[in-house]
């Protein structure tokens, strides 16, 4: 059994007399919840007499300090550190420094710690709540992993009260976050830390990421939801020592080691090239122009302002006729990934481009891929249903990171979503299984990569402001490089980037001039797809 | 969803370039929009702002030198001005006038009208208006929010409500258009068929992004860029007889080299024929008569439909 007297001491302080606002027995409801989330810690808890209700506004988290500053000279008798129970960190320096204490803030703690477990958190608060979360998150330094802040629709009073009825609510938030590219939630109130069915939501949406296995160039990895008590777990001396000694938390175990061994030679096996490949007779290399067709879809999915809507929403209006119209006058044949929702949006334009030979591909419902399946089932279902209906014939291509097996399930052959090969090449999935075709694209040949402003959520100073003499250069030089050795490029232009009048210009010149060049071949992503698939098919012992 | 709300803010098809009809023998209208905010974020003019030196240089050199130009060229330009600065800076007020230019509205203090919450947006509109009609002598016809360095979308701001209630305040345009490249309508109440004018801006023409962006000092500096931008877009947009926007600060444009690459850019875009260089009411009012809402505003009936496994 533990030593009692080497047990750290905590003492979690309320912010606000909880006792009177909701009753003694919530009071001891978090008691509970927190000895049992830190069973090492001695925990104690405190709800003082006087203060704010709650911490709504600026004012009530200036009236903390004078209520707890007395019983703050006493702290140190009886504790080693104090947790402040309220994400805004109200009066935690001069609690300090009244009681001689460590006295931790949560709200800090837990975000400096969502910045360990992933890479863009959002915050989750009650409703009202204190202004000025972006500056502290300026002033802990990790505002470039801040996505947003995000309030659920229920007071601090309302959650205390009736948790349950406000749940669901704030499920459909935690949700929205992810869909947006989240992966850590911050839980931005300790009403919504201490919610009965919280940590269970926690651990459902973890594994519900865990199943998602595939995820391109917008893709995620896990999803984490972090509610404030793991800072609350992380405080005890010891552990924030072990943070600091990197060996600790970086050198594998034997275990692990193998297990990446093993990963590095399995997915080295998961791209197979094709032997002897060959172009049509008379073809020396294929140049694929493909246009993700998303206009403002993603803007919309990240809930984005009017500007960035109206930025992308240029791509279906003019964009599309304009750089299509210049395709036409080349006979250049492309291919246009759409997401379904575009054939709600615009469909005048989805039935021009059918008329005049070019291909429809899929692009996702959404313009994203959900970790449910049978939710991904229905968006590719219906993507691929609403494409056909335009195309007049099956869907046969994808952009996206759909689960290989239910591409093949649905007729769809080849995706262009990847970059391990110059050339296209048969490609496995994460079980070694369901070969695909894929048609290899490159972000250097990528123009929202160049053009784009805050493309995949850069910062402002990392932006990229090219014109497009020197996008023609290199895009040049590409196809040069490719072309000297028959190889085969896939340009990757949207229609709300590359319509624009000056880049349309810049794109007609660059075809011209490739076609000064004998034996450049332009088809759509399905005429080469099926000449590979005819005559280099997976062969069975290459599988 | 009704019609294609929080999707589009326009109509499914921008207009032909064939079938759009400028005066006669007007080519191309260039519209050169003069960026008078000082304010390096959306929450508005700070007075560090006010205190910095390159604005100081704005104010004078950098303004003289663009009123010269304009001059020389015969340029009318549009100067998109916070209310705060006309009401501070007579003497820039009486200097744009008496070139013959356009005060335009940019915010009370060249905020992100998203800062005014609890329908507080209709307010600073109707004050920033009051001040800029008192400071200028008539109620400014055009609005503009444009883009700030610190802002994380390079397209100027405009809330659910700003459209609308600028129309209600008898704004004749809206200047930060981003879903043409030709005027078009903003809707502001589809089942109304209602929306305001608005101009075509693209921040690939705005000195904002390529000099010395986001900020002085350690920011990214393309001069060239720019340049190669302007003229690649000025050539496109010539050909098609459509419309060409660039935005420029006098902070920014006003400075030495850059200055050149500005001058030479437009001398060489005024000896085109057919340059119409007027001020955005003046492209504005032309177009609302030669195209108007009743017949250019095209609604399509939403075939939306909606599924609990997505957005609606």
């Amino acid at each position: 059994m533990t030593d009692l007297s080497d047990r750290p001491r905590v003492l979690y302080q309320l912010a606000s007399p909880l006792h009177k606002t909701a009753g003694p027995a919530v009071v001891a409801r978090r008691l509970e919840m927190l000895q049992a989330w830190a069973p090492s810690a001695d925990v104690a808890i405190a709800s003082p007499e006087e203060g704010p209700s709650a911490i709504e506004c600026a004012a009530d988290a200036a009236m903390v300090f004078p209520a707890l500053r007395e019983a703050a000279t006493q702290w140190a008798d009886h504790y080693d550190a104090v947790l402040i129970g309220c994400f805004s960190d109200p009066a935690v320096e001069a609690l300090a420094e009244v009681s001689g204490l460590p006295v931790i803030g949560a709200g800090e703690a837990g975000i400096l710690a969502a910045t360990q477990l992933g890479e863009r958190f959002s915050v989750l608060s009650s409703d009202p709540t204190p202004p000025g979360l972006r500056r502290r998150i300026r002033g802990i330094g990790v505002e470039g992993s801040f996505v947003s802040e995000v309030t659920i629709g229920a007071s601090v009073a309302d959650l205390n009260r009736d948790p349950d009825t406000h749940f669901p609510q704030i499920a459909a938030q935690a949700r929205a976050c992810v869909a947006a590219g989240v992966d850590v939630l911050v839980l931005g109130c300790f009403a919504l830390s201490f919610m009965p069915d919280m940590p269970a939501f926690g651990r459902r949406d973890r594994r519900a990421g865990g199943q998602s296995g595939h995820r391109g160039p917008q893709g995620r990895r896990g999803r984490r939801s972090l509610p404030c008590r793991s800072a609350a777990r992380s405080l005890s001396p010891q552990r924030k020592r072990c943070a600091m000694t990197q060996a600790d938390t970086i050198a594998p175990s034997p275990e692990a080691y193998q297990h990446l061994i093993d990963t590095a030679r399995f997915q080295r096996t998961r791209r197979i090239p094709i032997p002897d490949f060959a172009y049509p007779e008379g073809v020396k290399i294929a140049v694929n122009f493909t246009l993700d067709f998303d206009a403002m879809l993603l803007r919309r999915l990240l809930n984005e302002p009017w500007g960035q809507k109206a930025k992308g929403e240029f791509g279906g209006r003019v964009g599309v006729w304009r750089i299509m119209e210049m395709f036409d006058a080349e006979d250049v044949k492309v291919t246009l990934f759409t997401p379904g929702r575009i054939c709600e949006l615009y469909p005048d334009v989805l039935r021009h481009v059918v008329a005049n030979g070019h291909e429809l591909a899929d692009h996702m419902w959404e313009h994203e891929v959900y970790g449910d399946p049978v939710v991904e089932d229905a968006h590719l279902s219906r993507t691929l249903a609403a494409l056909s209906d335009f195309a007049g014939k099956p869907v046969t291509g994808t952009r996206s990171s759909h689960t290989p097996a239910l591409l093949r399930d649905k007729g769809v052959v080849y995706n262009s979503f990847t970059s391990a090969s110059y050339m296209p090449f048969y490609e496995l999935d994460s079980a070694g299984e369901n070969p695909i075709l894929q048609l290899p694209f490159h972000y250097a040949l990528d123009d929202a990569m160049y053009f784009s402003f805050g493309w995949l959520d850069t910062p402002n100073n990392a932006q990229r402001v090219m014109d497009v003499d020197e996008v023609f250069d290199i895009w040049w030089a590409a196809f040069e490089q490719q072309y000297k050795i028959g190889g085969y490029v896939n340009f990757l232009l949207h229609p709300f980037v590359s319509g624009h009048a000056m880049r349309v210009d810049m794109i007609q010149r660059l075809i011209q001039r490739m076609k000064t060049l004998p034996g450049v071949w332009f088809p759509t992503c399905d005429t080469l797809a099926q000449h590979i698939l005819s005559n280099h098919p997976m062969t069975p012992s290459a599988e | 969803m009704p019609w294609k709300d929080h999707y589009t803010t326009s109509d499914e098809i921008g207009i032909r370039d064939a079938d759009i009809h400028w005066p006669n023998g007007v080519q191309m209208p260039l519209g050169v929009t003069v960026n008078l905010n000082p304010a390096a974020t959306g929450k508005g003019i700070t007075a560090k702002d006010l205190a910095y030196p390159t604005w100081h240089f704005a104010l004078n050199e950098g303004l003289d030198q663009f009123l010269t130009l304009f001059a020389d060229l015969g340029i009318r330009a549009t100067f998109a001005t916070p209310a705060l600065v006309a009401d501070a800076y007579p003497d820039v007020v009486d200097r744009v006038l008496a070139g013959g230019h356009e005060i335009a509205a940019q915010g009370l203090i060249g905020e992100d009208p998203a800062i005014h919450t609890d329908g507080g947006e209709g307010a600073a509109i109707e004050r920033a208006t009051e001040i800029l009609s008192a400071a200028t002598g008539a109620r400014p016809k055009g609005w503009y929010a444009l883009s700030h360095p610190d802002d994380r979308a390079a397209t100027g701001c405009a809330t659910d409500a700003t459209i609308g209630l600028l129309r209600d305040q008898g704004y004749a345009y809206f200047g930060n258009g981003l879903a043409d490249d030709a005027p078009y309508y903003w809707v502001s109440d589809a089942g109304r068929s209602e929306g305001l004018l608005t101009l075509p801006y693209y921040y690939h023409f705005d000195d904002t992004f390529f000099l010395m962006f986001p900020r002085e000092g350690t920011g990214l500096e393309r001069p060239a860029a720019l340049l190669r931008n302007w003229r690649a877009e000025v050539a496109a947009q010539y050909r098609r007889g459509r419309y060409m926007n660039l935005c420029v600060s006098p902070a920014r444009s006003g400075w030495g080299h850059r200055f050149e690459n500005l001058a030479t850019m437009l001398r060489d875009t005024m000896a085109l024929p057919g340059v119409w260089a007027a001020t955005g009411a003046e492209i504005a009012d032309h177009w609302a008569k030669a195209h108007p809402i009743e017949q250019t505003l095209r609604l399509t009936p939403s075939i939306w439909q909606d599924y609990p496994d997505s957005l609606s």
